[in-house]
């Protein structure tokens, strides 16, 4: 499964890569929250605010049975 | 000529990638006191003309590529955002694991910038053609080719602008024509359309950008309209723009100066064969090693590879025509 985040208002790329909540070891990137961390919670390219409401997180990958 | 969207401006001169690079990259260390450059034995083409601008920012490993890649882990674990600059096959191939253990799994901020490529004379050890296949199945890296000067400026400084590791593959080509207006928009993670088409979508990727447009004039004489995809991400994929293409043309040709396996080519069949299958032909390096080639006078793997305009065309002709016998089975 892999995730992306986006910001909301400029679309730029803030995060791709595995998917945060489901790396059980070695968790060097604990949450979306540390994602935004990484950038000031601001966008570096339009200056708008980065919070977990102003971004687009989305996830890709098969279904699972149960989920 | 074909006619192309607003951010198109293709003069025929060259436009060199490495320009692009020095350009954003030299900007962005003025202003960001934690890039620093790693090097591995690259006086050329390497980043030497960092040198002229960060003396103090350069660390040479020599030919350790292991070392140097847990260096820049260590690097960025403590705050700096080191840039690793050799060959693909050296960078990425000797460390692959240091990468994998030390730099993705952590995720590091960490950017590479690998040269490759069937092009010239350094042949098979150093211009690989294995580099996108085997560096698109790492998870949490970010893969970018650009096709000219203009486009690796955009791409450099989105590879800096983003946390997170990311490769940016400097193409070993002839150099590119101009393609670009320096206006053009860039974002990681998207394709860029550089003309619509009815017939047929070509996606391309860095150098062989330059090629497909020369090959969309002959495709024009023969009377046929064929679209052109930009795709400098290879990873992650525009998989929205791959399926509104393929449904709009029925037929994708992908182009690329590395293997089709695990490269370009495949990254975009996977995406039809889940979404919506459609005909296609990979131009590529067809399971074989790059080789020694003369540049002059003529350019010898161009054509032993088939990666010319007119082998471009004949393979978008082949594609039409398969589309042409699906289309009479389904009815």
């Amino acid at each position: 499964m892999t995730e992306k985040i986006n910001c909301g208002k400029c679309d730029m790329l803030l995060y791709f890569g595995e998917e945060i909540k489901r790396r059980l070891y070695m968790r060097a990137i604990p949450s979306e929250k540390t994602v935004l961390g990484f950038y000031n919670n601001k966008c570096p390219r339009c200056g708008s605010r980065l919070t977990l409401k102003t971004v687009v997180i989305k996830t890709e990958g098969r279904k699972k049975y149960g989920a | 000529m074909a006619k192309f969207n607003k951010y198109v401006q293709i003069e025929n001169k060259p436009s060199m990638v490495p320009v692009g690079l020095e350009k954003a990259i030299t900007a962005a260390a003025a202003r960001d006191a934690r890039i620093i450059a790693v090097l591995e034995d690259m006086g050329f083409p390497g980043m030497l003309w960092f040198k002229q601008h960060c003396p103090d920012r350069m660390i040479e490993c020599g030919i350790a590529e292991q070392n140097a890649a847990v260096m820049a882990a260590g690097l960025a674990a403590e705050g700096f955002i080191p840039i690793i600059n050799s060959f693909l096959f050296a960078d990425i191939g000797r460390a692959y694991n240091q990468i994998r253990q030390s730099i993705l799994v952590d995720r590091f901020n960490v950017k590479f910038i690998g040269r490759e490529g069937a092009w010239g004379e350094p042949g098979i050890s150093h211009n690989t053609v294995e580099g996108i296949g085997s560096t698109r199945v790492l998870p949490n890296l970010i893969i970018l080719n650009p096709a000219d000067a203009v486009e690796a400026e955009k791409a450099a400084e989105a590879m800096l602008q983003y946390v997170g590791p990311v490769l940016l593959r400097q193409e070993s080509s002839p150099p590119p024509v101009k393609i670009f207006a320096d206006n053009l928009p860039f974002d990681i993670g998207r394709a860029f359309s550089l003309k619509d088409g009815r017939d047929a979508t070509i996606i391309a990727t860095g150098y062989m950008l330059t090629e497909a447009v020369s090959a969309l004039d002959i495709l024009e004489k023969d009377g046929l309209d064929v679209g052109l995809l930009d795709m400098c991400t290879l990873k992650p994929l525009d998989d929205e723009v791959i399926v509104k293409v393929a449904a709009k043309t029925g037929a994708i040709v992908t182009v690329e100066n590395g293997t089709v396996i695990g490269g370009l080519g495949d990254g975009v069949a996977a995406v039809l064969a889940e979404n919506l299958p459609t005909p296609m032909v990979k131009i590529g390096i067809e399971d074989e090693f790059s080789q020694s080639g003369k540049m002059s006078p003529k350019d010898e793997l161009k054509e032993h590879f088939g990666l010319r305009p007119e082998d471009i065309a004949v393979s978008v002709k082949e594609c039409i025509a398969k589309k042409v016998k699906l289309n009479k089975k389904r009815k």
